[in-house]
C-alpha cells in the first residue's frame, strides 16, 4: 500500500476521533437514531409509569412519582418556559438525621423542609414543547439532558442523574428485574454532612456500583439505594 | 522459482510455492501432489517455500504438478523462461508510454513477444536469442526515450518476491495496527483507568450502546479486509477437511466477529447489556498480531536462506562476448555453450570453460577454499565465479547455467535445505493431527463451560482463545529453518550438505574412518630425504637425480624433479632414459651415467651400497619410498619421496578425539606405510592393504553395533565405502563420483572441516530441539490455560488477545532462535 494511502486513513481517523470528542450539534442531531438509550429509556419509562401512576403536581406543574414507602419522591415538568426545575428528586431527611447528618453542613439547595431536596435546572426551556402528557414530557426533558441519562449494566436500569450523582434508576426490562424502581443517593456529601457511614440508614442500602466518570472510565462509587419491586 | 533435471523418464523439479502460512500448509501441498500419478518423492519446505519432487515425466506431465498445488488452494512462482526477460522500465507517465514500448519491442526483428505493465513498470519480453540480443532489446527502449533497467536475474526475482511480501505484510499489518489500536482503545480504554487519554461521550457505552459497538464494526472492516486471505484459506482448507492455521485463525476472529454482529444486533432492538458481549477487538486485534508475526515471520525467513543467496549473487551477470572480432556484452542467460568470451584482469569468470587464449591465474578459492592464485594457460579449465587476477584470457564455455560449477554446488545446498531431517517427521506428524485436535478442544472446552456456567460469552471467549494459542506455525518452522540456516552456514564454510537427514546423522557419529592418500596426506608424493654417499654434495645428488628423472613420467619422479625446481636448481637435458621395470630408471646427464632404484636394481648392477648403511630401510619405517642413486655404476646417495601428511591432519584428528570419536585409517597402501602415517598424525586403528572393492566390508565391520561411522574420502575407490558409511564425506576438489557418493562435501581440502561438519551437525540439532521447545511450550502451557483449566481452581484464564500475542511471539522466537546458528563458529583445536 502507497504511504500515501496510509496517511490518508490516518488523517480519517484522527478528524473522526476529533469528532467524537468535539462532536458539532448538527452531528449529535444526527446520531438521534443510533441513540437506543435514550429510544428505549423513554418507552421503559412509560412502562414504569403504568406500574406506578405518576401523580399531578400541584397547579398542573408537571407529575412526580412516589416511593412504595412514601420516603422519596421524583418529580418533572410540565411548564417548560417557567419551572425552577425539570426533575426534581425530593428524599425524606429523617433516616439521615438519625444518624448524625447535620443540615447545617449541606449545601443550602440541598436541604427543604426536613427533606433531601436535588433539582435538575432546566436546559434550555425555550425549545421544549411539553404538550403530551407525563411520558412525553419526561421524553423532552431526557433529550435536552441527554448527558444525564445512562444505562447501567449491573441492575439493568437506565438512570437519569439529578444532581452531583443523585439518581433515579427504572429497570429496561421491568417483568424480569427485581429491582424495578431505584432511589440512589451520593453518599459523600451525607458523610461529609455528619452521617455516619458506619451506621445503617432505615430504608435505605449502601452500597457500591459501577458509573462511568466524565472522562469514560469505569469506575465503582458508592450509592445509598432504595429499591422496589413495583411488580 | 522453477528448476527441472530430467534424466531419462524419472524427473526432479523445485517448485516456489506461495501462500503457505504454516506446517499443515506445507502437508497439504505435499498431500496433494503425493495424490498424483507417477510422483515418488515430494517434499515441501515450509520455510523456503519450495516443492522439491520426484516423479515419472512419462506418467505426469509436469503442468499437473502445478494444477494440484494451484487446486489446494496455493500458487506456483514461475521463473522467466529461457528467451524470456522481465525489464524494469523507467520514464513511463501513463499507459499510452507502455503501448508505445510495446509497439517499438514488437518491431524489432527477434522479439515474439511484448507485454509492458504499466502498473509495475515492467516489460516482459519473449525473443529469439539467435536473432536478438538482451543488449539490443535494451537499446530499442532506451531509444524510444525510456529506461531499460537492470533486468531481474533469477536471484533478483526471488529477492524482489521476498521483499514483495515482506512490504505486502507490513502494509497490511500497517493497515490493521492503524485501525486495531483505536478499536482496542475504544473497547478496553474505559477498563484500563491510567490510560491519559478520556474515552469520547459519544461512544460511552453506558450513554450511547450502539455507538460505541457501531464504531467498532466499521473499525473491525478494514482489519477483517486486510486479513481476508486467513479466511480464503482457512476456510477453503476446512471445507477439505484439511484445516490449518488460517483455519483456526478463521474459525476464532469468525466466531468473535459474527458474535458481536449478532450482539449489535440485538443493542438495535433494546437489549443494552450486550454491549457487554462484543468481542470486534478480539477479531480486530487478533488478525493484526498474526499480520506482525507474519511480517517478523517473513523478515527472518529471509535471513535464513542468506548463505544460499550470497553464493547466488557470486555469479557476474553480464559476459562479453566475441563475435566476429568484436567485443560485446550480453547478459549472463544469453551465453550459451560454445560461446567465446572474453574476461579482463579483475573480472570474474562468467561460466565455465576452457582457456583458449593467454595466460593468467585465477583465484578459486570460492571452489577449492586454496587461497593461492592457479595458473591457467591454454586448455586449462576456467570455472564461473572464480576470480581472473593478472592477465586477459579468451576463454569457450562449456558449461553454462545450471549446468556449470557454482550452479551445481547450489543446487546441492537447495536440495539439502529443502529435504528434510528425520527429527523434521515429528513436527510434520504433530502438525498433521493438531489442527483437528484443537478444533475439538475448542469446541469441548466451551460446550462444557457453557454448560457448567450458562454464560455463553464466556465459553466463547474460552472457544477464541485455544483456537488462536493453538496455532502450529511455531512448530512448522522449528526444523526447516535450523536446517536452513544450518547447511547454509555450512556452506559458507565450503561445507556442503546433501541432506537433511545427513545433518541430523553426523551428529550421532562415533567412529571417523579416513582415507588415507588425498584425505590424510596431500595426494601427491614430494621428496622428503635427500642423503648423499661421502663425497658428493646434497645439491649435486638432487640435480643428477631430478636431470634423470626429467624424462620420467612416474609420480615419484616428478616429485624429485618438482623440489629441484622449488630449489632453483638448473637441470641438464638427459640423455639415453631408460625406464626400467620394476627396478627404476637410467639416463645420462652431462656424460654420467645415473642409475635410480631399488635394492634389485642396484644388486643387478653390482652397485654396493654398503656405504649408505641402513638408510633405505630406516626411511622405509617411517613410510617413505627410498631409491638409491648410482652415479657411474657407484654408490652416490638415497633420494626419498612420501606422499606428505597435510598440515592440518594431526590437528583435525585432535580435535575428532576431542569430541569422543574413534579415529580409523583406510588404506591399500601397505602396512608399513599406513603405520608411519598414522604414528604421525594420531589414528587409533589403521586398515591396511584394503582394495577398493573391500572397502565398504571393512566398513560394515566397523558398523557391528550399531555404531555410527563416518567415512572421509576423495576418489572413486572411496565411492562404495562413502556409501555404506552412515555419513560419507567427500573431500576436496575430489573425483565426481566420490562427490556423488557422499553425504556430505568438503570444498576445502582440509580435514579440519570434518570436525567442523560434526559439530555444525551437532549445533543444528541442539537448535531444532530447542525450536521444537519452543514451538511446544506455546502450546502445551497454552491450550490448558486458554481451556480454562486454571480457572476451574481459581487460576487465571487466556485472553484471546493475549492468546494471539503468544502465538506470534512463538513463531518470532523459534526464527530468533534459528538465526542465532549464524553465529556459528566451530572450535579447533
Amino acid at each position: 500500500m502507497k504511504r500515501s494511502y496510509f496517511i490518508l486513513l490516518l488523517a480519517i481517523l484522527v478528524i473522526a476521533a476529533v469528532l467524537a470528542f468535539r462532536p458539532p450539534d448538527s452531528l449529535v442531531r444526527a446520531l438521534g437514531v443510533t441513540d437506543v438509550t435514550a429510544i428505549y429509556a423513554k418507552s421503559s419509562f412509560t412502562t414504569l409509569l403504568s406500574l406506578l401512576p405518576g401523580e399531578d403536581l400541584p397547579g398542573g406543574e408537571g407529575w412526580y412519582l412516589t416511593a412504595p414507602d412514601g420516603a422519596a419522591k421524583f418529580s418533572w415538568t410540565s411548564q417548560p418556559t417557567t419551572p425552577a426545575a425539570d426533575c426534581i428528586l425530593r428524599v425524606s431527611a429523617a433516616p439521615f438525621l438519625a444518624v448524625g447528618l447535620d443540615p447545617a453542613r449541606l449545601a443550602s439547595d440541598t436541604w427543604q423542609d426536613g427533606e433531601l431536596v436535588f433539582q435538575l435546572p432546566p436546559n434550555p426551556p425555550e425549545s421544549a414543547s411539553r404538550q403530551g402528557g407525563p411520558a412525553a414530557s419526561f421524553a423532552e426533558i431526557i433529550d435536552s439532558h441527554r448527558d444525564k441519562l445512562a444505562y447501567h449494566f449491573q441492575l439493568g436500569h437506565y438512570g437519569v442523574e439529578v444532581k452531583n450523582g443523585n439518581l433515579l434508576e427504572w429497570a429496561a426490562k421491568p417483568e424480569s428485574n427485581g429491582l424495578d424502581l431505584v432511589f440512589a443517593l451520593d453518599p459523600q456529601a451525607l458523610f461529609q454532612a455528619g452521617v455516619d457511614r458506619d451506621k445503617p440508614v432505615e430504608g435505605w442500602i449502601l452500597g457500591s456500583i459501577f458509573v462511568h466518570d466524565a472522562s469514560g472510565r469505569r469506575i465503582e462509587v458508592e450509592k445509598y439505594l432504595k429499591p422496589f419491586n413495583l411488580i | 522459482m522453477t528448476s527441472t533435471t530430467p534424466s531419462i523418464s524419472q524427473s526432479h523439479e523445485q517448485l516456489g510455492i506461495t501462500g503457505m502460512t504454516c506446517a499443515a500448509c506445507a502437508r497439504r501441498v505435499e498431500k496433494a501432489v503425493k495424490k498424483l500419478p507417477g510422483v515418488s518423492q515430494a517434499n515441501v519446505n515450509f520455510a523456503s517455500e519450495k516443492l522439491a519432487v520426484d516423479y515419472d515425466a512419462t506418467l505426469l506431465p509436469p503442468e499437473r504438478i502445478r494444477a494440484a498445488v494451484s487446486e489446494a488452494g496455493y500458487g506456483v512462482v514461475e521463473a522467466a523462461k529461457p528467451g524470456q526477460v522481465v525489464i524494469p522500465i523507467g520514464g513511463m507517465t501513463c499507459a499510452a508510454c507502455a503501448s508505445r514500448i510495446e509497439k517499438i519491442l514488437l518491431r524489432q526483428e527477434g522479439v515474439e513477444k511484448a507485454s509492458v505493465n504499466y502498473a509495475n513498470e515492467k516489460a516482459t519480453v519473449t525473443y529469439n536469442r539467435d536473432q536478438i540480443s538482451l543488449a539490443d532489446i535494451r537499446l530499442a527502449i532506451e531509444r524510444g526515450g525510456y529506461q531499460a533497467l537492470s533486468a531481474e536475474s533469477g536471484v533478483d526475482a526471488d529477492r524482489a518476491r521476498k521483499e514483495k511480501e515482506i512490504q505486502s505484510l507490513w502494509s497490511r499489518f500497517s493497515v490493521a495496527a492503524l485501525f486495531a489500536i483505536p478499536l482496542l482503545y475504544l473497547a478496553m480504554g474505559s477498563m484500563v483507568w491510567w490510560l491519559p487519554f478520556p474515552i469520547p461521550a459519544l461512544l460511552d457505552p453506558m450513554r450511547y450502546p450502539l455507538n460505541y459497538a457501531l464504531v467498532q464494526l466499521i473499525l473491525v472492516l478494514p482489519v477483517i479486509y486486510v486479513g481476508r486471505r486467513f479466511y480464503s484459506v482457512g476456510f477453503r482448507a476446512l471445507l477439505a477437511l484439511s484445516p490449518n492455521m488460517d483455519s483456526l485463525i478463521a474459525i476464532g476472529t469468525a466466531a468473535a466477529f459474527i458474535w458481536s454482529l449478532y450482539e449489535t444486533v440485538q443493542i438495535v432492538f433494546g437489549y443494552l447489556p450486550e454491549v457487554e458481549g462484543l468481542y470486534f477487538e478480539s477479531a480486530g486485534v487478533i488478525i493484526a498480531l498474526i499480520l506482525l508475526g507474519k511480517t517478523l515471520e517473513a523478515i527472518s525467513k529471509g535471513r535464513t536462506s542468506e548463505a544460499i543467496k550470497k553464493m547466488m549473487g557470486l555469479a557476474p551477470r553480464t559476459a562479453i562476448i566475441i563475435k566476429d572480432g568484436k567485443e560485446k556484452e550480453i547478459a549472463i542467460d544469453e551465453v550459451v555453450v560454445g560461446d567465446v568470451l572474453r574476461v579482463r584482469p579483475g573480472d570474474k569468470i562468467p561460466v565455465d570453460g576452457s582457456v583458449v587464449e593467454g595466460e593468467t591465474a585465477v583465484d578459486e578459492s570460492l571452489l577449492t577454499g586454496e587461497s593461492m592464485p592457479v595458473e591457467k594457460k591454454s586448455g586449462d579449465k576456467l570455472y564461473a565465479a572464480t576470480i581472473n587476477k593478472f592477465g586477459t584470457v579468451t576463454f569457450r564455455a562449456e558449461r553454462v547455467g545450471q549446468e556449470t560449477a557454482l550452479a551445481q554446488i547450489i543446487r546441492l545446498v537447495e536440495e539439502a535445505q529443502n529435504s528434510k531431517a528425520p527429527i523434521a517427521k515429528l513436527a510434520d506428524i504433530v502438525s498433521g493431527i493438531f489442527v483437528p485436535v484443537v478444533c475439538l478442544i475448542a469446541l469441548g472446552a466451551a460446550v462444557a463451560w457453557f454448560l457448567a456456567t450458562g454464560d455463553i460469552r464466556f465459553a466463547l471467549s474460552i472457544f477464541i482463545a485455544v483456537l488462536i494459542i493453538a496455532c502450529p506455525c511455531a512448530l512448522g518452522l522449528a526444523t526447516p529453518t535450523a536446517i536452513m540456516v544450518g547447511t547454509g552456514k555450512g556452506a559458507e564454510n565450503g561445507i556442503l550438505i546433501k541432506s537433511g537427514e545427513a545433518l541430523e546423522t553426523a551428529r550421532k557419529v562415533k567412529v571417523v574412518v579416513l582415507d588415507k592418500t588425498g584425505t590424510i596426506t596431500e595426494g601427491n608424493p614430494a621428496l622428503t630425504d635427500l642423503v648423499p654417499a661421502p663425497g658428493i654434495t646434497k645439491e649435486e645428488l638432487l640435480r643428477l637425480t631430478a636431470s634423470a628423472e626429467k624424462g620420467s613420467e612416474h609420480p615419484l619422479g616428478e616429485a624429485i624433479v618438482r623440489q629441484a625446481g622449488v630449489d632453483g636448481i638448473t637441470l641438464a637435458a638427459p640423455e639415453d632414459f631408460k625406464a626400467l621395470p620394476g627396478r627404476g630408471i637410467e639416463a645420462k646427464v652431462g656424460g654420467k651415467l645415473v642409475q635410480i632404484g631399488n635394492a634389485l636394481l642396484m644388486s643387478n648392477l653390482s652397485v654396493d651400497v654398503k656405504i649408505l648403511g641402513d638408510t633405505v630401510e630406516k626411511l622405509a619405517e617411517e613410510g617413505k619410498t627410498a631409491m638409491y642413486v648410482a652415479i657411474d655404476r657407484k654408490a652416490g646417495g638415497v633420494v626419498a619421496v612420501a606422499d606428505v601428511v597435510k598440515p592440518s591432519s594431526a590437528a583435525a584428528i585432535r580435535e575428532l578425539h576431542r569430541q569422543g570419536m574413534e579415529v580409523a585409517m583406510l588404506t591399500g597402501d601397505n602396512l608399513r606405510t599406513a603405520n608411519a602415517i598414522a604414528r604421525q598424525v594420531g589414528i587409533d586403528h589403521v586398515l591396511a592393504e584394503v582394495l577398493p572393492q573391500d572397502k565398504s566390508e571393512q566398513i560394515k565391520k566397523l558398523q557391528v553395533g550399531g555404531r555410527i561411522v563416518a567415512m572421509v574420502g576423495d576418489g572413486i575407490n572411496d565411492a562404495p565405502a562413502l556409501v555404506q558409511a552412515d555419513v560419507g564425506i567427500a573431500i576436496g576438489s575430489g573425483a565426481d563420483v566420490a562427490m556423488e557418493s557422499a553425504d556430505i562435501v568438503l570444498m576445502h581440502s582440509d580435514l579440519l572441516d570434518v570436525s567442523t561438519a560434526i559439530q555444525l551437525s551437532r549445533s543444528t540439532i541442539r537448535n531444532i530441539k530447542q525450536n521444537l521447545f519452543w514451538a511446544f511450550i506455546y502450546n502445551t502451557l497454552g491450550i490448558p490455560v486458554a481451556a480454562g483449566v486454571l480457572h476451574l481452581f481459581g487460576g487465571p484464564l487466556l485472553n484471546p488477545i493475549l492468546a494471539a500475542a503468544a502465538m506470534s511471539l512463538s513463531s518470532v522466537s523459534v526464527l530468533t532462535n534459528a538465526l542465532r546458528l549464524k553465529r556459528f563458529q566451530p572450535h579447533q583445536a
